[in-house]
């Protein structure tokens, strides 16, 4: 019997793959035939920056960083890796799937309408009188537009093969589990793009009936589907860097110094006084970060509104979640300031890499792509919109094209794209190859980022460090992740018979930390440590951190990991905006469907920064509570306009951890 | 004189301070205008009601639409509505099969692990199913689903 080195078979099918590549070099010559032709051969490839950053302004007044880009055109051109073996499913608000630049790659019959009565199952195109435009529609065209038509724009991936689902417009348990790799229905997708989220302002418990479910139904499909493969589960970091929504009204606060008797005689002549409000409750309908209401500070200077990971999905290990870039370098009385974050984008220790999201298409470029076919839907019947959309622009004239799509669902799907590149490179690599050639190939950007310290009232913290680099010499940044996503260097790794794959994963169970810990949280910079052993020696690849923090306001702690390398990763930044426990008692009934809660129980951060590096040894987790003084953010109601000031003082006691373990996902 | 000129200093270092607030917040409200969060449409207002069908225990949640002229809010979270669905955290050596199969349950997801969703068929009273599982020794939790749009595109 012939006894097969298993070892050295992965290198012989990274050889074949690469061979077969090399040697299909003139494939898609009926597309194009060089790179002259493939610039030309889509009509709005040229304003699409992210693909090829040559200083355009895509329709908006500034233009973005020459060559601040992802890097695709080696991977097209010279590899000619289009990804059209490779199958994406798009989790969103629809997908017109007969959109003369999306029909050609959507697969027939495979998509799904989840609203009760829809006529045809299986197409979820939003209906005609649709007012603003599908996201899902915009997503869909950023992954795989169709390329080389001559039509619009193109994809990251031309050639990928679409599927979309419109579980948004239903989100119930049962279309959740088909379209995430549901048997029968998404079972063969490769990667499935999540443009959606939620940002709650309170810590989130994963152990709900409701996130165990997803995480076993996520560890499941990644290990089996795809003959083991996997499916890459791509989510969107959120929008919440400076503000959040404040969900079904949730947050209430009472006034201080309102009116609680006969109103003061001069409140005629200033009536929008608080003292001179009638009620005594107020609720905004969003919440900003002090920092971004903040004129003197840039976003380089700012601390996020929330991390990724507050909500339960960017804490998974089997999503992986993505922040979002602009065009070009904040600019800082007229010059760069190295921040290329979008200046929505939501950060944090759960950032696998970014990719561009872009700005708001006005001032500064946004992204590219399609829109509903037609100037009487789509975002050419948004009201706040850019000239390219509203049918006047030559190249827009049947407005099938946007110019002002942006969020870190944007990056989501670029990131989406690469992946599907890398998979069409190589089909025999995991999902876990395809982060794990991501963050390999990742560039470092924002390199002159500078740590981010807050007063604590009793000395400075370094509230976001910044980049760090880690004992297994991997660069990470809770704002980059492990960098910018550079699709031409990922498929190159993917083709390399160099690359070897990753072992199988294994996971530990969630370690507590040392009993007799000291458990009590000072104000101040020092915080409370306490330890945890790891007997298992894993190459790390993600670490959870789960805890249960009695506090009297959640928004003054900061949560740091230190790995037994020495690596520190902050997994919570201070100011984070968990400010439910400052309002008024949440209504029960609101509280039991919304999960909602106002201390740390069972809550999961997730941080990707010690990377790489061996689990065994003593850990260290050390929260801090950062604010001995007053608190400040900002209401902000939609129909006044207005921004409210809402001030909160110290907690009366000190806070305490009451729970603290860690799990090691690696191999 | 030095008095007058360093009161003046303060007037116009006040007075530019106010006008740098007043871009930032233009520039916040502007970037909410271009995300579509301010749209100001004629139409429906919704409002968020609660149904209570037995005292302490929520039915459901439902909208009611009146139409005004103020803002539209695109709330994610403004319906809640419970389906057949029953989501359960089992003990370690609990099968959700057995349970299944015991309960005359439909298992929708969960074959092997320390989780499970069950349906409840149309002929089967929701409540007793959920009041059943909850008595269940293998059972440490659960939850009957309540479908909310808290999913944002973002």
């Amino acid at each position: 019997m012939t006894r097969i080195n298993k070892t050295i078979l992965p290198l012989v099918s990274a050889c074949l793959v690469g061979f077969s590549a090399h040697s299909d070099a003139q494939r898609y010559s009926d597309l194009f035939v060089d790179e002259q032709a493939y610039r030309d051969s889509d009509p709005l490839f040229f304003m699409q920056w992210h693909l090829q950053n040559t200083g355009q302004a895509a329709e908006a007044k500034n233009t973005g960083d020459v060559g601040n880009d992802i890097n695709t055109t080696q991977a097209h051109v010279k590899r000619r890796i289009l990804g059209e073996s490779v199958n994406v499913a798009v989790v969103d608000s629809g997908l017109a799937i007969v959109h003369e630049d999306l029909i050609d790659n959507v697969l027939p019959g495979r998509s799904r309408n989840y609203i009760v009565g829809a006529a045809d199952p299986t197409d979820p195109t939003p209906p005609r009188t649709e007012s603003g435009g599908d996201h899902g529609t915009s997503v869909a065209g950023l992954i795989a537009a169709r390329g080389f038509n001559g039509l619009g724009g193109r994809g990251v991936a031309p050639l990928a093969r679409l599927m979309g689902f419109n579980w948004l417009e239903n989100q119930s348990y049962e279309s959740w589990l088909e379209t995430h790799g549901g048997v029968g229905v998404t079972d063969d997708a490769r990667i499935i793009n999540q443009s959606y989220g939620f940002s709650p302002i309170w810590p989130v418990p994963f152990d709900s009936a409701d996130n165990l479910q997803e995480e076993a139904h996520l560890a499941n499909v990644t290990r089996r589907n795809n003959n083991g493969r996997g499916i890459v589960f791509v989510k969107s970091a959120g929008n919440s860097f400076s503000r959040l929504s404040n969900p079904a009204s949730a947050f209430t606060f009472v006034r201080e110094g309102t009116a609680t008797g006969p109103l003061p005689w001069w409140c005629d002549f200033i009536p929008n006084d608080p003292r001179c409000q009638g009620s005594t409750t107020y609720t905004p309908d969003i919440i900003f970060s002090a920092d971004a209401r903040d004129a003197t500070k840039t976003q380089a200077q700012s601390l996020p509104a929330q991390v990724a990971a507050s909500e339960p999905s960017n804490a998974s290990f089997y999503h992986t979640t993505i922040s979002a870039l602009s065009a070009g370098e904040n600019s800082v009385e007229g010059q760069g300031d190295g921040d290329l974050l979008s200046s929505y984008s939501t950060v944090g220790a759960s950032v696998w890499v970014s990719a561009h999201g872009g700005e708001y298409g006005e001032d500064n470029p946004a992204m590219v792509t399609t829109d509903i076919e037609g100037c009487n839907a789509g975002y050419a019947k948004t009201a706040a919109t850019a000239a390219f959309n509203d049918g006047t622009h030559p190249l827009n004239t049947d407005c099938n094209y946007t110019s002002t799509f942006n969020g870190t669902s944007s990056a989501a799907p670029v990131a989406s794209g690469v992946f599907a590149l890398v998979f069409d490179a190589n089909p025999n690599l995991s999902w876990r190859d395809a982060k794990d050639i991501l963050a390999k190939t990742a560039t470092k950007i924002g390199s002159n980022f500078k740590p981010i310290i807050v007063d604590t009232g009793l000395g400075d913290f370094v509230a976001e460090p910044g980049w760090l680099r880690n004992a297994a010499g991997y660069n990470f940044h809770n704002w980059y992740g492990f960098g910018r996503i550079d699709a031409s260097a990922a498929v190159a790794m993917a083709l390399s018979p160099n690359y070897r794959p990753l072992p199988a994963v294994q996971v530990t169970d969630f370690i507590p930390a040392q009993a007799g810990a000291a458990s009590q949280i000072p104000e101040g910079p020092n915080g409370v440590a306490q330890a945890i052993v790891v007997r298992d020696a894993l190459t790390v690849e993600a670490v959870q951190v789960k805890l249960s923090i009695r506090h009297g306001r959640d928004a003054d702690l900061a949560v740091e990991l230190v790995s037994p390398s020495g690596t520190t990763s902050m997994v919570l930044t201070p100011r984070s905006m968990y400010i439910l426990d400052q309002g008024e008692p949440v209504e029960r009934e609101l509280q039991e469907a919304l999960g909602t809660q106002t201390d740390f129980n069972d809550t999961v951060f997730l941080s990707n920064a010690f990377y790489g590096e061996n689990s065994r040894g003593t850990w260290t987790l050390r929260v801090t509570d950062t604010n001995s003084g007053e608190f400040t953010f900002f209401g902000f109601e939609r129909e006044t306009r207005e921004f409210t000031e809402i001030t909160t003082s110290n907690n009366s006691r000190l806070g305490s951890i009451t729970a603290a373990s860690l799990r090691i996902y690696g191999h | 004189m030095k008095n007058i000129i360093c009161l003046m200093s303060v007037i116009v270092s006040l007075s530019a301070f106010a006008d740098t607030q007043a871009e930032r917040d233009e520039k916040l409200i502007r970037d909410l205008e271009l995300q579509g969060e301010l749209t100001v449409e004629p139409a429906k207002t919704k409002k968020l009601t609660i149904n209570h069908s037995s005292a302490n225990r929520i039915d459901a949640v439902v909208t009611d639409e009146v139409v005004t002229d103020e803002v539209t809010e695109k709330s994610a979270t403004d319906k809640f509505t419970p389906t057949r669905i029953v989501k359960v955290v089992l003990e370690k050596q609990q099968s959700a099969e057995s349970i299944a199969n015991e309960l005359g349950l439909e298992l929708v997801s969960g074959h092997d692990g320390q989780v499970a969703a069950f349906k409840v068929s149309e002929n089967q009273n929701i409540l007793d199913a959920v009041a059943t599982l909850k008595a269940h020794a293998g059972v440490i939790a659960v939850k009957r689903e309540q479908v909310m749009r808290l999913n944002r595109p973002q």
